[in-house]
C-alpha cells in the first residue's frame, strides 16, 4: 500500500480558455498551491474552480462523469498527449503525484475532425454518437429469454469482441490523429458487433454505413500513423482497424 | 462498399502493384554489373518479349499502359484520401507530442509528389533521352548509364530521387497491408519488414550510381 502523506505540492497550469464556440480562445496560467499529491488532476481543477468562484472569476469548464476511467466523458490534451503522458489511463485517473516533477501542465481541449470547442476544455464529440447511430440495430428476438446455450460463442471470439467493446468513446484517438480520423473508434464499434453471431446479420450494412458516416461527419480517412493506439486508454490496438478495413472490403 | 473502403482498395492495390514493378526494375538494374552485353541484351529482350505472338514492342507497350493506369489510379485515390485527412487535421495551439508517426508517414503525400517528378525526369532521361548529359544512344543502355552517373548533378538527382521513393515505400507497404486487412500477425511485423524492404530497394537502386560515380 502506498503511504498516504500530508505532503502538499504546487503546480502551474496553463489552461485553454474559450467563452463560446465562436469566440477566440487563449491560454491562461494558474498557480495551484497546497494541493495533495494524492489528489487527482480533476480534483486539482475542482479546487482551482472553487478559488476562481470565490474570486468572482469564471471557473474552468471541463467534462467529467464517473471519474474512474470507464465512462469516456473526461479528456483533454495534457502536455501534448491526449489523456496525458501515461499509457492506458483516462484523464480522470491521473493524480498529482504523477506530475511532481513536471512543474507546468499545459491543458488543451481535444481537437481534430469535427470536434469543436464548446467552452474551455469541453468539445463537441457528438459526431462519434452519430457514427454509432449510423450502425443501426441488431436483429434479436424480443420474445422470452432464449435458452442460455442456444447461441455458442467461442472463447477467443468472446475475448476479442470484449476487447473491442472496451472502447469508451472518449475521442482520444481522434485527438491524437494527425489526420483527425475516428478510425480506431469506428473500427472498435464495427468489430465488437461484427465478430459475434448476434451482430453477423447486419454486419455488411453496418460496416458500410458507419464508415460512410465517419467521413460524412468530417473525420479524416486514416493513413496508418498508429498514434491512436498509443493514446487509447483502453489499449485498443491497430488490429481492430485492420479488421474493420477487411470487413469494409466485403461490405 | 463504403467510399473510403473503395479508395483504400484502389490506392493500396495499385501501390503494391507498382512495388512489384520496382522489384522487377531493380533486378534489371543489377545486370549492369554483368557488363555491357548483359544489360544491353536485357533491354533488347524487354522490347522484343512476346514478339512471336504479339510482335515487337507490343507487350512492352501493353505493360506501360497498365503501369500508367496504375499510377493514375494511385494518385487519384490517394489525393482524395489525403484531402479528407487534410480537412480533418487538428490545429493545436500547444504542440502535440507524436509517438508513432514517422517522417515517411507524415510526408507521404509530399514524398509522392516528389517521387512523381523524379519519375518524369527519369523517363525523359533514360527512356526518351531528351535530358541527358552527352551522347544518348538508343538501346546502348550500359553506355548511357555510365555517362550519366559520372555526372555529379545526375548522380545527386538519382540519389535524392531513389531516397524519396524508398521513404514513400517504407510507409506505403505496411499501410497497404493494413488497409487490405491482411492477417494482422503478419501486418504487425510488416511495419518493420516494410522498412527493411525499402532499405534493400534503396541499396539496390543506388548500387549502380554509386559504383559508377565512385569506382569507375
Amino acid at each position: 500500500m502506498r503511504e498516504v502523506t500530508n505532503r502538499s505540492m504546487e503546480i502551474r497550469l496553463k489552461i485553454w480558455r474559450q467563452e463560446s464556440p465562436e469566440s477566440n480562445g487563449y491560454f491562461e496560467e494558474f498557480l495551484v498551491e497546497n494541493i495533495s499529491p494524492e489528489a487527482s488532476l480533476l480534483e486539482a481543477l475542482d479546487s482551482l474552480n472553487e478559488r476562481l468562484t470565490l474570486e468572482n472569476r469564471r471557473p474552468i469548464s471541463f467534462d467529467s462523469d464517473c471519474r474512474e476511467g470507464i465512462c469516456g466523458t473526461c479528456g483533454f490534451v495534457i502536455n501534448g498527449r491526449p489523456h496525458g503522458p501515461f499509457p492506458g489511463v483516462t484523464t480522470c485517473q491521473l493524480h498529482m503525484r504523477m506530475f511532481e516533477k513536471a512543474g507546468l501542465l499545459v491543458l488543451e481541449p481535444f481537437r481534430g475532425g469535427p470536434f469543436k470547442v464548446l467552452k474551455d476544455l469541453i468539445v463537441d464529440r457528438s459526431g462519434l454518437d452519430r457514427i454509432i447511430q449510423a450502425g443501426g440495430f441488431i436483429s434479436v428476438s424480443t420474445g422470452s429469454a432464449p435458452e442460455a446455450n442456444s447461441i455458442l460463442v467461442p472463447k477467443n471470439l468472446a475475448e476479442e469482441a470484449f476487447n473491442a467493446a472496451a472502447c469508451i468513446g472518449c475521442g482520444a484517438c481522434v485527438a491524437a490523429c494527425p489526420n483527425g480520423s475516428a478510425m480506431l473508434f469506428t473500427a472498435a464499434k464495427i468489430k465488437h458487433l461484427n465478430i459475434l453471431p448476434q451482430g453477423k446479420a447486419e454486419s455488411k450494412k453496418r460496416t458500410k454505413n458507419m464508415l460512410d458516416a465517419m467521413i460524412n461527419e468530417g473525420f479524416g480517412a486514416c493513413s496508418n500513423h498508429g498514434e491512436c493506439e498509443t493514446v487509447c486508454p483502453k489499449r485498443i490496438s491497430l488490429e481492430t482497424i485492420n479488421f474493420a478495413f477487411k470487413e469494409g472490403l466485403s461490405s | 462498399m463504403s467510399k473510403i473502403s473503395f479508395l483504400k482498395l484502389v490506392s493500396s492495390s495499385t501501390g503494391l502493384f507498382i512495388i512489384l514493378f520496382l522489384i522487377l526494375h531493380v533486378s534489371g538494374n543489377l545486370k549492369y554489373f554483368g557488363g555491357p552485353d548483359s544489360l544491353d541484351n536485357y533491354a533488347l529482350f524487354l522490347r522484343i518479349f512476346g514478339k512471336e505472338i504479339l510482335g515487337e514492342y507490343t507487350f512492352l507497350n501493353l505493360f506501360r499502359i497498365v503501369l500508367v493506369i496504375a499510377f493514375i489510379l494511385h494518385i487519384w485515390s490517394t489525393y482524395l484520401l489525403t484531402r479528407y485527412n487534410a480537412k480533418a487535421s487538428p490545429q493545436y495551439e500547444s504542440s502535440l507530442a507524436y509517438k508513432s508517426t514517422t517522417f515517411s508517414s507524415k510526408y507521404m503525400f509530399v514524398l509522392g509528389i516528389l517521387a512523381l517528378s523524379f519519375l518524369v525526369f527519369h523517363i525523359l532521361h533514360f527512356t526518351l533521352g531528351i535530358i541527358h548529359p552527352d551522347g544518348f544512344e538508343y538501346l546502348k543502355v550500359y553506355n548511357n548509364v555510365t555517362i550519366s552517373f559520372k555526372n555529379t548533378i545526375y548522380f545527386l538527382i538519382y540519389f535524392i530521387g531513389v531516397t524519396v521513393v524508398s521513404l514513400h515505400v517504407s510507409h506505403g507497404i505496411w499501410s497497404a497491408f493494413q488497409s487490405l486487412g491482411f492477417n494482422y500477425l503478419f501486418v504487425k511485423h510488416a511495419r518493420n519488414f516494410a522498412k527493411l524492404f525499402a532499405m534493400f530497394l534503396w541499396i539496390g537502386f543506388l548500387s549502380v550510381p554509386i559504383f559508377v560515380y565512385f569506382f569507375k
